[in-house]
């Protein structure tokens, strides 16, 4: 079985994000796999310890320094990693992303894809469905629980009221909840066996996508402007002169809070 | 995150004439850069410029005497020696030429001094300063007249030098808040008696400046508003002579300040006291004058500064050590950099601490601090041959290597075997109110970050495996542990350093008993592992904060806690003002202390100890044991890679910070520092 896992180099957590005013996009420097991703990473290698057998490959669009992102993923386990770096892509949105990724996954005819639930740094959770639909293949969404059978998946989802239980037929894209499982961390064996292994680079061209299919050119959206949220006003300060409780009474009252 | 984050802080400001680019003052400091004659100096003037460079509003410079008796140490700055007019000079230009401007605070040591043993010291009444040894000189009217002169004299050699203003200090040290304190000054004659009579001095000297510099030039005055003390004055007496002051009309500016050298503490307060914690002096002065305000007083955060100069609580930001942990503060702070702001620890055990010894200023986040000749940070080259640095360990050392070798750009990997980054520096900051501590990793963590670091949290691996990753440059950092034997129950922290024991190049505390079960480690003890209970013995073989934070972490979790020590004190070692709090914290926690006494064995249910002065032995009970002696390095990996290297061209192999010799975090930085910048 072949199992391929989108993942996406996301800025650490512990660098503010900043937009770019000129070009309006998120300034992207070097980061790391987006957390959910790796628990969807973790849910393939498991899979595939359990069968004995198959393939995990890692699938990300991303800058060309996003190769020490996907060396993590492979010395967690990961068997091959294909890179989509091409300048081209600067400025893609979601459907074009999905659009890229889509005729990646066609190479590879996985029979299973999955995804984290959401990026990290954009949030947009939506992107698992959009790559489904371009390939036609059935979603299952939000799964906590993932087991693959004879040609089949079936999964548990989280709702809000409770759970689904959801099957469907393989080839089927998955979009994996966090909680699923607890990732495992990278020897230093899986280490240097990853800077061994060589990152499949693939270009735009390579997909057989034109130039106008991607980037800000092939963009279905476009973004008009960027603007700070206005400025909170500096609150009342009540001195305790002791009498602030009351003061404060009379303000709460004042505004119809009380 | 755009300008328009710290508007207020952003924003211009004007005294008299002299216009500020922004907020932020770097506040007047003994830095001890100056020669050994009072002459400033080529480091002196670095250190200025560079925060010139970084952004600040307006530099002053401190520690300016204006006589030779009012030298508080030998490198006080001659100031009112005109040879020092030139080397200003050249200072003052650099300055301006970045955008900042700088004043010059003109002293009197007065009764208070950083020598030992003290020359002569002035004072309006012959006693000694309470936290002195020495008696004082009581001034006659010739000295007076004498010190109004150096006064004058030193503010027209600062104006020759080209310094925008002067500012006056009577602050927590030196003769003028002598001459203005009711306790100090007990004269019956025209300087003292009366309130009036009081201010007399210090009036003198602001007018004899004032008519030197003429009325376009700003003069300040550096206010202690608050002595600390209990025989001192407090806030109130503070305001009057701000009114005074004011009153006098010769005084453009307030720089607030409190404390005195018998509440040293006060007067550059450790991490110990709050952020903010003068906030109600400053306030209250802004509101009482008219005058614009210099806020004081471990100010770091920039929302808090925001916020002050936003709402009025002052009208400028004095930032000191701040600016030594990170000169290009104001820049960062103004650009939208703000996370990258290295923030200052409260530590002073690298500023303050050096300075009072008449060492140059240092800093433990900043190893270029008093250096920026020889480390300023723009003097990293870019590499030309970017090599593959591999760094095992990512502690305080491993870190600072990431950081400046990726700055310089070279391929960074840095492996640790826990699952966070930090190493002992995460748990120091666990000891009570050594919260701060961690913003020595939090700044490094983020910098790697930034830079693109490649890190790997929990491997470990063995030196085979560290040599297939091909590094041209191997960092070994893999820190220290306490020095307990390595048969040590599997409970406990595995031993590293087998190897070194094996070749005779690592020795043990020799201590019978020390393997027991009941003796546990700082490091499990901070980290949670081991929690012990009842009454527990605390052995400070190291002087530091090792074991005296351990002993009151364990005071916090309800133990009853005796610490002993073959020295005269517990934390011997420690900063004095780190020192002061701690023992008054000590004895608040019931913390007892037995100095001069020796642990000669660990026995199951204490320790029996000797008295080193008497040779009496006393046994000691005790649930658990928490031994501190000077660490020893985990250097296993070391000396596995250093056999199979066995001199192989092309691999550089370096062991760094404790794994090399275990010691105090300022070192291991700037070694690191000064390692990564030569690769």
């Amino acid at each position: 079985m072949r199992l391929c896992v989108c993942v996406k180099e996301v800025p650490s957590s512990l660098v503010s994000l900043r937009l770019d005013p000129d070009s309006r996009r998120l300034v992207r420097g070097k980061g790391r796999l987006n957390a959910p991703d790796v628990h969807a990473l973790e849910e393939a290698l498991r899979l595939r310890d359990e069968a004995g057998d198959g393939e995990v490959v890692l699938v990300s669009m991303a800058p060309e320094h996003a190769v020490d992102a996907l060396r993590h993923g492979l010395a967690m386990g990961a068997d091959r990693a294909s890179l989509i770096a091409d300048p081209a892509l600067a400025g893609s949105d979601l459907v074009v992303t999905a659009r890229v990724l889509a005729a990646a996954l066609e190479r590879e005819r996985p029979d299973l894809i999955l995804f984290g639930w959401e990026s990290s740094d954009s949030g947009g959770a939506m992107l698992w469905a959009a790559v489904g639909e371009r390939l036609g293949l059935p979603v299952l969404s939000r799964v906590w629980e993932l087991r693959t059978d004879d040609g089949t998946v079936w999964g548990r989802r989280q709702m809000e009221y409770g759970f689904d239980v959801v099957q469907a037929a393989l080839p089927c894209a998955v979009a994996i909840s966090g909680a699923i499982n607890a990732p495992r961390h990278p020897s230093l064996k899986g280490l240097v066996a990853s800077k061994r292994t060589e990152v499949d680079r693939l270009s735009v061209a390579d997909l057989g996508l034109a130039p106008s299919d991607v980037g800000e050119t092939g963009a279905r959206t476009r973004v008009l402007g960027l603007r700070r949220p206005p400025e909170r006003e500096h609150g009342t300060m009540i001195e305790d002169d002791e009498h602030a409780a009351e003061q404060l009474i009379e303000h709460l009252i004042e505004r119809g809070v009380l | 995150m755009t300008d328009s984050d710290f508007p207020a802080l952003a924003s211009p400001f004007s005294i008299r004439d002299v216009e500020l680019r922004n907020r932020l003052v770097f506040q007047p400091h003994f830095t001890a850069l100056a020669h050994i004659d009072g002459m400033p100096s080529e480091d002196l003037e670095a250190y200025h410029v560079e925060r010139a460079r970084g952004g600040a509003g307006l530099i002053v410079d401190g520690s300016m005497a204006v006589m030779e008796e009012g030298k508080m140490s030998r490198r006080f700055l001659a100031i009112y020696d005109p040879r020092a007019v030139e080397p200003y000079q050249a200072m003052t230009t650099r300055v301006h030429e970045l955008g900042a401007k700088i004043f010059g605070q003109l002293t009197h040591g007065g009764h208070t001094s950083l020598e030992h043993p003290p020359n002569v010291m002035w004072a309006p009444t012959q006693m000694p300063e309470p936290s002195s040894n020495f008696t004082t000189k009581a001034m006659d009217e010739s000295d007076i007249r004498r010190t109004v002169a150096g006064f004058r004299q030193s503010g027209a050699n600062l104006i020759a030098a080209g310094f925008d203003g002067v500012e006056v200090k009577i602050a927590h040290d030196g003769l003028l808040r002598s001459f203005a304190s009711p306790f100090f000054n007990r004269r019956t004659d025209r300087y003292g008696g009366s309130f009036e009579n009081r201010m007399r001095l210090p009036l003198e000297c602001l007018s004899a400046i004032r008519e030197t510099i003429g009325e376009d030039r700003p003069l300040g005055v550096r206010l202690c508003l608050h002595e600390y003390t209990p025989f001192g004055y407090d806030l109130d007496y503070g305001l009057r002579m701000a009114e005074s002051l004011e009153g006098s009309g010769l005084v453009d500016y307030f720089n607030c300040d409190a404390g005195s050298f018998s509440s040293f503490w006060m007067e550059i307060p450790p991490a110990a006291i709050p952020q903010g914690h003068f906030r109600p002096l400053n306030q209250a002065l802004k509101q009482a004058s008219d005058l614009p305000v210099v806020a004081f007083g471990r100010l770091k955060q920039p929302d808090l500064a925001e916020h002050m100069i936003a709402t009025g609580e002052a009208d400028l930001i004095g930032m000191a050590r701040q600016l030594i942990a990170d000169p290009e503060t104001p820049n960062k702070l103004l650009s939208g950099r703000a996370e990258e702001i290295r923030a200052c620890i409260g530590c002073n055990d690298a500023c303050l601490h050096q300075v009072v010894q008449e060492k140059g200023v240092r800093c433990v986040q900043n190893p270029a601090a008093g250096r920026e000749r020889f480390l300023g940070e723009r003097l990293l080259v870019p590499t030309a041959e970017p090599r593959n640095v591999v760094i095992v360990g990512g502690g305080p050392s491993g870190m600072k290597v990431a950081e400046i070798a990726a700055r310089r750009g070279h391929h960074v990997t840095l492996l640790e075997r826990e699952d966070v980054l930090g190493g002992q520096a995460r748990l120091a900051a666990r000891q009570p109110l050594h919260e701060e501590f961690a913003e020595v990793t939090a700044y490094l963590e983020g910098a790697l970050e930034r830079l693109g670091v490649d890190v790997w949290l929990n491997v470990e691996g063995d030196a085979e495996q560290l040599l297939e990753l091909d590094a041209d440059v191997l960092v070994v950092a893999t820190g220290s542990q306490p020095n307990l034997p390595a048969e040590r129950s599997p409970e406990h922290d595995p031993d590293a350093g087998a190897i070194a024991r094996e070749r005779g190049l690592q020795a043990v505390t020799p201590i019978p008993g020390l393997e027991l079960d009941h003796v546990l480690s700082a490091d499990e003890v901070l980290r949670g592992t081991h929690s012990p209970s009842g009454r527990v013995v605390v052995v400070d073989g190291n002087g530091h904060w090792e074991a005296a934070g351990t002993a009151e972490f364990l005071a916090d979790a309800g133990c009853e806690v005796e610490v002993l020590t073959h020295r005269p004190m517990v934390g011997h070692d420690l900063e004095a003002t780190n020192f002061a709090l701690f023992v008054q914290r000590a004895g608040e926690k019931g913390i007892s202390f037995s100095a001069f006494t020796e642990v000669r064995a660990v026995e199951p249910d204490g320790v029996r100890a000797v008295q080193t002065l008497t040779g009496a032995e006393r046994f000691i009970s005790a649930e658990a044991v928490v031994p501190v002696y000077p660490r020893r390095s985990r250097d296993d990996i070391y000396f596995d890679l250093f056999d199979k290297l066995d001199g192989r061209e092309g691999v550089r192999l370096e062991r760094l910070g404790d794994a090399a010799a275990p010691r105090l975090v300022q070192s291991v930085l700037s070694e690191a520092h000064v390692f990564a910048a030569e690769i």
